[in-house]
């Protein structure tokens, strides 16, 4: 038995000009899973719920009071909780179907040599890095809408002084960090995962990886939490700061009178 | 460029993955949390106003109980006016209508006092006549036929008359 691991997720074959990967096939069925039961809950809504629509409600509810409470306004946490509810139960149900047990007694034979057809989703680095630019992107609208967009560029250039433009450029840096931080952070804890998993699978295969896979599924939610809540707090964060310095101006003011 | 390859990283995966999430939110949102989010809201809406509707009933329980409350207070302050004044009257009626009754009574007894008085007085009369009479044919028997009838008798009468 050899051990390959890659950091790349395998080609299972080719859909047209379209090389499907592992991943990217069960990022659709998971999508279409989502879908699925999202829908079926919401055309078997009853009134008087079931336990099953009370579960869903008190998950999506609770991750609406969630975002409220950092957005600290109701419109636009409305805006932003679909993206970041989304994110967060896609990275979690993703990091837990590794979990379903069986999968990795299954390859497929190619040219390539043997590939598994399952792998975590979130253990491909392109799927981790769409979620990231998505997430990076909002925050850099939101901040533009906030400022403007002069006010945008403004907090990165900053010639008023050179301590100004070096703070300018931290930021900039910072932000460009935020990409890194979020996504290596999801990438490696998953990837990590699935490669502790495989090894202690391969020392040995009985009782010892247990421990190992009840820590995974611990990383496997708090990764999807943590994910979708740091998007959500930069997004706050962007979207408050004008309001901060308009307050500091005032009271710049007042002290100034 | 290696890096990229060593972590597969392919515009046209990446672009599939990016189409893939995006329609994945915006589905989930248009047909999933949206009306799903909106049902809860107006759910609560109808709990809440159920519970207001509920205190309200109760609040106007509460006061129709005060109000029946003091309906019956009212109500039976009346009956014991109604009551009181009752028996007032018909203490009052009671004694008129004794008072009636003893002057009737008195009445029929003065009447039937004069009747009697009247009868005596007649029976008397009457019982004088006849004694006269009696006296008269009694003297005639005792005395004999030759008196003339009416002489004596007058005499007769004029003693009884002195007698009286």
């Amino acid at each position: 038995m050899e051990l390959d691991i890659s950091l790349a997720p395998e080609i299972l074959f080719n859909f047209g000009f379209l090389p499907v990967t592992n991943t990217l096939l069960w990022s659709f069925v998971l999508s279409i899973f989502l879908i699925v039961i999202t829908l079926a809950m919401r055309f078997s809504l009853k009134t008087i719920p079931g336990r099953w629509q009370l579960l869903f409600e008190v998950i999506l509810d609770e991750g609406m009071k969630l975002v409220e409470s950092i957005m600290k306004d109701e419109k636009k946490a409305k805006r932003v909780f679909p993206l970041v509810f989304t994110m967060f139960i896609f990275i979690v149900f993703a990091n837990l179907i590794p979990f379903i047990p069986g999968q990795s007694a299954l390859s497929i034979h190619t040219q390539n040599g043997d590939i598994s057809p399952f792998r975590a989703i979130m253990s491909d680095y392109g799927m981790v890095f769409v979620l990231t630019a998505i997430s990076i992107i909002t925050i850099q609208i939101v901040a533009i809408i906030a400022h403007g967009p002069f006010g945008y560029l403004g907090k990165f250039i900053n010639l008023k002084s050179p301590l100004a433009f070096v703070l300018g450029l931290m930021d900039l840096i910072g932000e460009l960090s935020k990409i890194l931080s979020l996504s290596f952070r999801l990438f490696g804890n998953i990837f990590a995962g699935e490669v502790l998993g495989l090894v202690m699978l391969f020392l040995a295969p009985f009782i010892v990886p247990l421990p190992f896979a009840l820590l995974g599924l611990i990383t496997a939610i708090i990764q999807g939490f943590v994910f979708s809540l740091l998007t959500l707090i930069f997004i706050s964060m962007a979207g408050e700061i004008e309001v901060k310095e308009e307050k500091k101006s005032k009271a710049c003011v007042n002290f100034n009178n | 460029m290696k890096l990229f390859e060593a972590l597969g990283l392919n515009w046209k995966i990446l672009l599939a993955q990016l189409i893939n999430f995006g329609l994945l939110v915006w589905i989930l949102h248009r047909f999933g949390y949206g009306p799903i989010i909106k049902f809860i809201d107006e759910r609560r809406k109808k709990i809440e106003k159920g519970l207001k509707n509920a205190k309200e009933v109760e609040e106007k329980m509460e006061k129709a109980k005060e109000v029946e409350k003091e309906i019956i207070v009212s109500a039976k302050k009346e009956a014991q006016k109604i009551v009181s004044a009752s028996t007032e009257l018909a203490k009052r009626n009671q004694e008129e209508i004794i008072k009636k009754a003893e002057e009737e009574a008195q009445r029929i007894l003065d009447s039937s006092q004069k009747k009697a008085i009247q009868e005596k007085g007649r029976i008397i009369s009457e019982a004088k006549g006849e004694v006269a009479e009696l006296v008269v044919f009694a003297t005639e028997k005792i005395i004999s036929k030759n008196i003339d009838k009416f002489e004596d008798r007058e005499a007769i009468n004029e003693l009884i008359a002195d007698e009286k």
